[in-house]
C-alpha cells in the first residue's frame, strides 16, 4: 500500500528533476555563435533587398496617401482593439519619409555587417515590425518568417558574436595592442586566442528559439494540410504548376509524369509533418535540413517566392554546425601561409593587425622579420630581401613577395576576398605592385625595434603546432 | 594552450537569470503555439487561450498561424480599378501588374489584392447599391485618386484568376498541348466592390 503512494511520488520527483536537467541543457548550454552570425548576415542581406524594393513604392506603401492610409489603418486597429499595436512610421510625416527610409537602410546595413549589433538588431526588428503595422496590406508569409528570426536575434543580443564587424573591431584592438607591444618572432601566437568565437548561452537561446519555431511552423502547417483531400490525393504540387499569377516559369511539362507530381506532393507533406521529430537526431539532421532547403528552392521556382524561400533557408541554418560552417570558409585543414613582415614598420604592423583580425581561422602565420631568422622560415629568404617587401611562403615552397604576397593573404582572409579575387587580374596586379612598392619604399621604421632581439626569441624552424582551424564536429 | 576568445564572461548563467528567462520562454512558447492552434477549425478552448495573448501578438508581431497553401493553390484575386478622368478619358489598372519588377514588388502588390479580397469577404454590403463597405477599398480608391491627378472617380472590381486543375494539366501534357492560363475561361466573374468619387 505504501509503495502505491511512494512509487508514483518518486516517479514524479524523478521526472521533475530530469525535466529541469534537460531544460537546462537544452536552453542554457553555451553554443557556437557562428550559425547565429551567418543567419544575421543572410537575413540582413534579404532585408536590405526588401527595403530597396520597398523604396520603389515608398509613398504608395508608407505615405499618408498610400494604399493603406492612416485613417483606414486606425479604423482596423481600433476595431480590433489593438491597444498594443505600434509602428514608428506613424510618427513620420510625409515630408520626412525619405530621410527616415534612408536611416532605415543605414540601420539595416549596420545590422547586416554586424556593427553595434546588439542595438542595430533591435532597431532592425523595430523597423520590420513598424513597416508591417503601417502597411498591413503588403504583408505576406515572407514578413512572418523575417519577423520571427529577427525577434530572436534582437531579443538574445547574440547576432554579433560571430561573423561581425563588432567582433572584427574587438579582435583588431587586441591584435593591434599585442603586435605593437611585443617583439617576438610570432607575436600573434597565443595572446589573442585561437580565433574561434566563444560559445555563449545567448547564442544557444537564439538558435534554440529559431529551431523550435521552425518545428512549430513546419509541423503545424503539415498537420493542417491533412484536412484537405488534395494533399492525400497527391495533386497539391500539380496545382501549383498552373498557378498563373505566381509561377515565374512554365513547368506544366512536368505534368507528363503525374506520379512524379505525387511524389513531390506526398514528400513535401510528410517532410513538414515529420520535421519537428526527425530534425533532432544528429545523423538525420543534414538530410532533413537539405530536403527542407530543396523544398524551399522548389517553392521559389514554382511560385516565384524567392525572398520567402531565402528567409526560410536562412532560418534553417540554425541547425548547422558552427565548425562545419567555418570549415566552408577556411577549408578543413589548410596548409598555413607563412608571412614575414617588418615588425619595425608601424604601417606593416597596422596592416598585419587588420589582416589577422579578419582571419579568425588563423590560416596565416605572421612572422616578425626583426625578431626571427628568416632562413629558418625558408632557405631562399634573406633579411635584405624581406626588408624590401612582405614575403609569403606557402603552400609548399612557393614564395610570393610584395603585392603578390598581399594578394595571397587576401585570398585567405574572408574580409579581403575582393582584393584576393581582383588582385591577380592583369592591370590590377601591375597597378597594385606599383602602389605597394611606393608605400613600402618610404615606410617609416621604429629604431627601437631594429636592434638585436633578446635571447630566446629567435624562432624555431617549422610551423608552430597551434592556431589551426579545428576540424568540423557536430555542434553540441 | 590557446585561450578562447572572451564571450559573455563565463560559461553559465546564474540561477535567477535562468529562472527569469525560463519564464519568458514558457510565455513565448505558449503564445506561439496557442496562435497556431487557434486557427480554424479549432475548439473554443484553443481560441480562448489564444485570446489571452492578443496583447503579446500585437506587441511583438507574433500570433501567425503559418497555414501556407493548406488547400493547394487557390484562385488568385486580382484587383481591377477603372479610373474616370475629368477630361472624359478612362484607364484600367490591374493590381498586381505583371510587368512589375523585381519579383518582390509584384508579390507586395499581389498582397494588396489578397488583402482587399479578405476584407470584402468580411465587410457588409450596402443594401441599396450592393457595393461593399470595405474600408480598405475606400483607402485604395483614395490612393488611386491621389496617384492620378485629374481622376474624378474610381470603380474597384475583384476578379479571380483561376488555375487549371492538375488533371487538366496532366491531360494536356499527355496530348502535347499547352494550357493558356490567360484564356478568359480561367478568369471568374468580375465582382464590383464599389465606386468612389475623388471629391470625397
Amino acid at each position: 500500500m505504501r509503495r502505491l503512494i511512494t512509487g508514483p511520488a518518486s516517479y514524479l520527483a524523478d521526472l521533475g528533476r530530469s525535466t529541469v536537467r534537460g531544460w537546462d541543457a537544452f536552453f542554457f548550454r553555451p553554443a557556437d555563435p557562428t550559425p547565429v552570425g551567418l543567419i544575421r548576415l543572410g537575413l540582413g542581406l534579404i532585408l536590405l533587398w526588401d527595403f530597396a524594393v520597398l523604396g520603389l513604392d515608398l509613398n504608395a506603401f508608407l505615405g499618408s496617401a498610400g494604399w493603406a492610409d492612416p485613417e483606414a489603418v486606425a479604423f482596423f486597429r481600433n476595431g480590433a482593439g489593438e491597444r498594443w499595436s505600434w509602428s514608428l512610421w506613424s510618427l513620420v510625416p510625409d515630408s520626412l519619409l525619405v530621410p527616415a527610409y534612408a536611416a532605415c537602410l543605414v540601420v539595416l546595413l549596420l545590422f547586416t555587417v554586424g556593427l553595434w549589433s546588439r542595438v542595430t538588431a533591435v532597431l532592425a526588428w523595430m523597423i520590420v515590425v513598424s513597416t508591417v503595422r503601417r502597411a498591413p496590406v503588403i504583408h505576406f508569409g515572407f514578413d512572418m518568417a523575417v519577423s520571427m528570426v529577427l525577434l530572436y536575434l534582437a531579443a538574445t543580443g547574440s547576432s554579433g558574436q560571430a561573423m561581425s564587424l563588432d567582433r572584427f573591431v574587438s579582435r583588431w584592438r587586441r591584435i593591434r595592442r599585442e603586435v605593437d607591444r611585443s617583439r617576438s618572432a610570432r607575436p600573434l601566437d597565443g595572446p589573442i586566442g585561437d580565433g574561434t568565437p566563444a560559445p555563449s548561452v545567448s547564442a544557444n537561446l537564439c538558435l534554440r528559439l529559431i529551431q523550435l519555431h521552425l518545428c512549430v511552423i513546419y509541423g503545424l502547417a503539415g498537420l493542417a494540410k491533412l484536412q484537405h483531400p488534395i494533399w492525400w490525393e497527391g495533386w497539391a504540387f500539380g496545382s501549383l504548376l498552373g498557378y498563373a499569377e505566381f509561377r515565374p516559369v512554365d513547368l506544366t511539362w512536368l505534368a507528363r509524369w503525374p506520379m512524379l507530381l505525387m511524389v513531390f506532393s506526398h514528400g513535401a507533406l510528410w517532410l513538414e509533418i515529420t520535421y519537428p521529430v526527425l530534425v533532432w537526431p544528429r545523423p538525420l539532421r543534414p538530410l532533413i535540413v537539405s530536403l527542407t532547403i530543396s523544398l524551399h528552392l522548389g517553392i521559389a521556382v514554382t511560385m516565384g517566392l524567392y525572398e520567402f524561400a531565402a528567409a526560410m533557408i536562412v532560418a534553417n541554418l540554425s541547425f548547422a554546425s558552427g565548425p562545419w560552417l567555418r570549415s566552408l570558409v577556411a577549408g578543413r585543414d589548410p596548409e598555413p601561409l607563412r608571412v614575414v613582415f617588418d615588425g619595425a614598420s608601424p604601417r606593416c604592423r597596422a596592416a598585419v593587425a587588420i589582416a589577422c583580425s579578419g582571419d579568425p581561422a588563423r590560416t596565416v602565420e605572421w612572422i616578425d622579420l626583426t625578431a626571427s631568422d628568416v632562413v629558418a622560415v625558408h632557405p631562399a629568404l634573406s633579411e635584405e630581401r624581406c626588408q624590401e617587401g612582405v614575403m609569403a611562403v606557402g603552400p609548399g615552397d612557393r614564395i610570393r613577395s610584395g603585392f603578390g604576397a598581399v594578394v595571397a593573404v587576401a585570398r585567405r582572409v574572408p574580409l579581403l576576398w575582393p582584393l584576393g579575387l581582383l588582385g591577380a587580374l592583369p592591370g590590377v596586379a601591375e597597378l597594385g605592385g606599383m602602389l605597394y612598392n611606393t608605400i613600402a619604399k618610404d615606410r617609416p621604421r621604429d629604431p627601437s625595434r631594429t636592434g638585436p632581439v633578446p635571447a630566446g626569441r629567435r624562432p624555431e624552424a617549422g610551423p608552430p603546432p597551434r592556431n589551426r582551424p579545428e576540424k568540423p564536429k557536430a555542434r553540441r | 594552450m590557446a585561450r578562447p576568445e572572451s564571450g559573455e564572461g563565463g560559461a553559465g548563467w546564474p540561477g535567477w537569470a535562468k529562472l527569469g528567462v525560463s519564464a519568458l520562454l514558457v510565455l513565448h512558447g505558449t503564445a506561439v503555439v496557442a496562435a497556431v492552434l487557434a486557427a480554424s477549425p479549432s475548439s473554443g478552448l484553443q481560441r480562448a487561450v489564444a485570446d489571452q495573448f492578443r496583447w503579446y501578438y500585437q506587441l511583438l508581431d507574433q500570433g501567425y498561424t503559418y497555414r501556407f497553401y493548406t488547400a493547394g493553390a487557390p484562385p488568385t484575386p486580382i484587383l481591377f480599378a477603372e479610373l474616370e478622368f475629368e477630361d472624359g478619358r478612362s484607364e484600367e489598372i490591374r493590381v498586381p501588374d505583371r510587368s512589375q519588377a523585381p519579383r518582390l514588388r509584384f508579390q507586395r502588390h499581389l498582397a494588396i489584392a489578397y488583402h482587399l479580397f479578405e476584407d470584402v469577404r468580411r465587410a457588409p454590403r450596402d443594401p441599396d447599391t450592393g457595393d461593399s463597405r470595405s474600408r480598405w477599398a475606400a483607402s485604395y480608391a483614395r490612393h488611386l485618386c491621389r496617384e492620378h491627378p485629374g481622376c474624378r472617380r474610381v470603380t474597384l472590381f475583384l476578379q479571380d484568376h483561376l488555375n487549371p486543375s492538375p488533371r487538366e494539366l496532366v491531360e494536356a501534357a499527355r496530348e502535347g498541348r499547352t494550357i493558356d492560363v490567360e484564356d478568359p475561361r480561367y478568369y471568374g466573374d468580375r465582382l464590383r466592390i464599389g465606386a468612389y468619387s475623388c471629391d470625397d
